[in-house]
């Protein structure tokens, strides 16, 4: 299976929302790295037949997926940034209204929502109105209903929104062992949510593809840009107008800095090994 | 052929020990479950139909009982059964139609159109489903009224009907009309404007030129009503397939 997307642009007004973003997806965890306003959520949009692209194409295994239409959507699991609710819903009904817009049979529908309810931990609270429950519970209720369908390709935009430390790493856990046959695509400006996930790393920046590459090979393009350098604490202020400064910290009489630069920041800057953080600052240098 | 009888020699020279009996109740049950999962499918239109008609509101359902028992309280004795029985359409229709456009467009309202748009059944399917329902829980109603009002006062049916379509037509054709203009984020709206139509045609039978409406005028009222009415409710189909108009902006 094989999801492409060509060439895909957005316009809106004389704003360019998305710019002939073309990548292909394969099986895997792929996470849309950007800062906010970069076109993660416009881009998504377009791949779910939502929002039709100004120019551009999205073809899964070479047919446009307009043109599959339903049988597309079948495939398709979604959550959006953002989502409401019928006021009288509980999550219960929420899950089982969308079990039958996804066609599913109401037993088969009972049985899997009872399984993914459980699975992001809502089981016991399914009765309840969704008005009740707080944020981190109501993106879990989303996720869920995203795997309604077993979908082949998994559509998450800023899935980790709300979700306290220890939901994030339960709903990492619930998307890697959910992963599998399956393309998924996950946005998000929170380096943590894709770094431990993802197989390929995506960065998009302005409504374009900046990098891509897989996980482990991400940070090769700024391996020679880290440094790790002592400097006296009245020297801190110039380095950081200067510049990215990805982290701080004091020892003893010193700090302790960390800087993403081209050139070397001072003779006494050392190489160090880069992160995706520094990789995420490199690139949204000045958007921070 | 062949093969298979040896292949069966083979085994018979072995005792095949019997399964224990929950243990092959639970094969059993789990290959149904896989099953069940496989079916694939076409959603059937009836099928939709009943999934959405278990969502349509119950206050849908309460305005079309009020309006009915409004009909029969509000026809005892009158004093001039034809422009009194216009009146009486008058006001009710609008509360017929009190939540007829909000339910219908619901998922806007509530922030779940980008979520119904993504499922198989897209979101044109199930609009198309709720009008055919709300639609016709109003027609159901809106019948009802006629047929009592009509039999009740021995005015003849066709007349009633276009009494009762008139002032339908408008209602509605207006609420759809809004539409261009404002985008409802919320139920309060939509009930605003509910409740402004509900005014509107009140005063419209306070008028006096009201009293004045020949029976062929009523005729051109009805084909200019519907023909209004059909416009918009085009013009809001249409909408739908541009879906843009329907998802949020964050
Ligand atoms: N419906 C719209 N009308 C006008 N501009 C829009 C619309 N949707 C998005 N944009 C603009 O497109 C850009 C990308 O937005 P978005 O896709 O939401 O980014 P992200 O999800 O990465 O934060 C933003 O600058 C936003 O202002
Ligand atoms: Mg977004």
């Amino acid at each position: 299976m094989e999801l492409k997307i060509n060439k895909l642009t957005k316009q809106y007004g004389n704003k360019i929302a998305v710019d002939r973003f073309s990548v292909t997806f394969t099986e895997g965890i792929n996470g849309l790295l950007g800062a906010n306003g970069s076109g993660k959520t416009t881009l998504m949009r377009m791949m779910c037949d939502i929002l039709r692209p100004t120019s551009g194409e999205v073809l899964l295994d070479g047919v446009n997926i307009t043109t599959l239409d339903e049988a597309y959507r079948e495939l398709l699991g979604y959550l959006p940034q953002n989502f409401g609710y019928y006021p009288d819903f509980s999550a219960w009904d929420f899950m089982l209204y969308f079990s039958s817009l996804k066609g599913l049979p109401r037993l088969t529908a009972e049985n899997r929502c009872k399984e993914l309810l459980n699975m992001v931990g809502l089981y016991e609270v399914r009765k309840k109105k969704i008005k009740t429950y707080s944020g981190g519970m109501r993106q879990r209720l989303g996720i869920a209903q995203a795997l309604i369908n077993d979908p082949k390709i998994l559509i998450l935009d800023e899935p980790t929104v709300g979700l306290d430390p220890k939901e994030r790493a339960k709903f990492r856990n619930i998307i890697s062992e959910n992963s599998t046959g399956k393309i998924v695509l996950l946005s998000t400006h929170i380096v943590s949510d894709v770094e431990y996930i993802a197989d390929r790393i995506m960065i998009m920046k302005e409504g374009q593809l900046s990098q891509q590459a897989t996980t482990d090979r991400i940070c090769d393009s700024i391996k020679d840009f880290v440094w790790s350098l002592q400097v006296a604490p009245n020297d801190v202020d110039s380095y950081n107008s200067n510049f990215i400064v990805s982290n701080l910290k004091h020892s003893g009489e010193q700090v302790e800095l960390r800087i993403v630069s081209e050139e070397r920041p001072s003779e006494k800057a050392v190489n160090v090994s880069p992160n995706l953080e520094d990789l995420y600052l490199y690139h949204f240098k000045g958007e921070v | 052929m062949k093969d298979k009888d040896r292949f069966k020699e083979v085994l018979h020279q072995y005792q095949v020990p019997h399964g224990r009996e929950e243990n092959i109740s639970k094969t059993i049950l789990a290959g149904q479950k896989i099953m069940e999962r496989m079916t694939p499918s076409k959603t059937a239109f009836s099928g939709l139909l009943r999934e959405q008609a278990r969502y349509i509101s119950p206050y849908l359902w309460l305005t079309q009982i009020i309006a009915i028992i409004m009909t029969i309280v509000l026809s005892i004795n009158l004093i001039d059964p034809y422009l009194e029985v216009q009146r009486i359409l008058f006001i009710l229709t609008p509360i017929l139609a009190f939540f007829a456009v909000p339910e219908l467009i619901k998922s806007m309202i509530y922030g779940m159109s980008e979520l119904e748009d993504t499922c198989k059944n897209s979101m044109s399917k199930i609009l198309v489903a709720r009008l055919f329902i709300i639609g016709s829980i109003n027609l159901v109603a809106l019948t009802i009224m006629i047929t009592f009002l009509s039999i009740q006062h021995q005015i003849p049916f066709t007349q009633v009907v276009l009494y009762g379509l008139v002032p339908f037509n408008i209602v509605n054709g207006i609420h759809l009309f809004m539409l261009h203009f404002i985008k409802i984020r919320s139920s309060v709206a939509s009930i605003s404007i509910s409740l402004c139509l509900v005014a509107l045609m009140k005063m419209l039978t306070d008028l006096s030129f009201f009293i004045a409406i020949t029976e062929t005028i009523w005729i051109v009222l009805f084909v200019v009503t519907t023909v209004f009415f059909l416009i918009e409710l085009y013009y809001f189909m249409r909408g739908i397939t541009n879906k843009e108009v329907f998802i949020q902006w964050n």
